[in-house]
């Protein structure tokens, strides 16, 4: 039935306004409103935190419902702190953890530098005494299997620092006795460039004032121990292909080096 | 107005107060709320919503301005969203909007104690009797139609419609001519 509803807004706000009017307050649905503005009761009581590493926590869910269970919101958000600060413990001492077993690792690695000890306790005349090289390194050059291996027996196997000077002609059985007597050492400083015995049986290695060339030929020393111009590093091995006797030259035995087929090979006929 | 007075306390309001705003505006929010909607249930939703947002955004109040127009701001803005959210067409404009909101200005004064529904009931008093009786027939019987209104009446449908229409002529000149006087 047309009851002659008005069209103008004015009069529809009107209409409904006497409906409202009839119908008398609502108390149920001004309990929903309550209830509804009780569950965003933080903006004014707790601000949720919206910033920095606490964002997370303005994804929670809004609770409580009830204003009486607002407690239990508070707690919640407390219990969420303890927890954040439980993470932030364990992540700490994982990372203590692992810096420390990293800096032991690092401490128990043997230098690779040399020391330098006196031979005699006060003898002015040093040593250098290379480092123990991993075992790795040491037999690497065993890994040519074309190099025969060193008898026990051998008259140059362990051999002294003078029996090795004697063996190469060496001036003096150890090098830093030649670079102290190097003509660019200062010679105004009774300690420069020279390499003095501390007393003790150590040797102490200073180089106030000394010229860089010294020193470079120091770190090369140092680099290279052995002399080989490997920097202590493994010989290069040579790769044997089957068919080539030890010890024999590739090059000579195949009159080059072996080169890669541009054309397949034809399958062997079968017997 | 005394929701006026309180709203003109902030930003010392607690809660208490807010419920006694939400305690005056409620209804004729929800009446508003209906024209815009149309369907009483989203009007609730939308009601609520409003209330809900305005005590989230309580601090940011201007205490200069209307608590009413600002709660009918809220209202809008929420039916504005639920359109959006459910593609339902907006049947009013801005025009109508503007001039929804002008009648409600008219007819709400902050120089009184009542609010709106009571001078709507103060305007009722004064209405004839003949169309006290239809608005009576009418509004306040949910479960009568504009038929059976106008059975119980004892007038046929067209005199019924006509008496209503003159009787929401008068009580409209009654809510603005109280603002003049």
């Amino acid at each position: 039935m047309n009851t002659g509803l008005p069209e103008s807004p004015e009069d529809r706000l009107l209409d409904e306004l006497l409906r409202e009017q009839s119908h008398g307050p609502d108390e149920a649905y001004l309990r929903r409103i309550e209830a509804a503005v009780d569950a965003r009761h933080l903006p004014v009581e707790v601000q949720r935190p919206t910033s920095g590493s606490n964002k997370w926590l303005a994804r929670l869910p809004l609770r409580p419902q009830r204003p009486e269970t607002r407690d239990q919101m508070e707690n919640l958000t407390h219990r969420q702190h303890i927890r954040s600060f439980k993470i932030l413990a364990i992540a700490a001492g994982i990372a203590l953890v692992t810096g420390a077993g990293l800096w032991w690792r690092s401490a128990d690695q043997p230098a690779d530098a040399p020391t330098m000890t006196g031979t005699e306790p006060q003898s002015a005349t040093p040593t250098l005494v290379k480092p123990e090289r991993s075992k790795s390194v040491a037999e690497a050059p065993r890994k040519n299997r074309l190099a025969p291996p060193i008898p026990m027996d051998a008259p140059n196997r362990g051999m002294t620092d003078e029996r090795m000077a004697a063996n190469h002609n060496l001036p003096e059985p150890n090098p830093f006795g030649a670079m102290s007597k190097l003509p660019s050492l200062p010679t105004n400083n009774p300690t420069g460039g020279a390499l003095t015995g501390s007393g003790n049986g150590k040797l102490l290695a200073r180089f106030p004032g000394q010229a860089a060339d010294n020193r470079a030929e120091f770190a090369d020393l140092v680099r290279n121990p052995t002399g080989d111009g490997n920097y202590g590093l493994p010989a290069p091995v040579e790769i044997i292909p089957k068919g080539v006797p030890k010890g024999s030259n590739i090059k000579e035995h195949y009159g080059q080096a072996p080169q890669m087929r541009d054309t397949p090979v034809p399958p062997s006929p079968r017997p | 107005m005394k929701s006026l007075a309180i709203a003109l306390s902030l930003p010392a309001m607690d809660r208490q107060q807010f419920s006694e705003l939400i305690r005056d505006h409620h209804r004729s929010l929800l009446a508003y709320a209906r024209v815009l909607a149309g369907q009483p249930e989203r009007a609730r939703d939308l009601v609520q919503d409003a209330f809900v947002a305005a005590w989230q955004a309580i601090g940011r109040f201007d205490v200069t301005r209307d608590f009413g127009s600002w709660l009918r701001g809220i209202v809008r803005n929420k039916w504005r969203e639920d359109c959006r959210r459910h593609r339902r067409e907006v049947v009013l404009g801005d025009p109508e909007l503007a001039r929804l909101e002008e009648a409600v200005s008219s007819w709400t004064s902050d120089d009184r104690e009542a609010g709106l529904l009571e001078r709507l009931a103060e305007c009722r008093e004064k209405l004839p009797e003949t169309l006290a009786l239809a608005v009576h027939a009418y509004y306040d019987d949910d479960d009568r139609d504009g038929e059976q209104a106008a059975a119980s009446l004892g007038i046929n449908h067209a005199t019924f419609r006509k008496r209503l229409e003159r009787a929401r002529a008068a009580l409209r000149l009654c809510l603005e001519s109280t603002i003049c006087i």
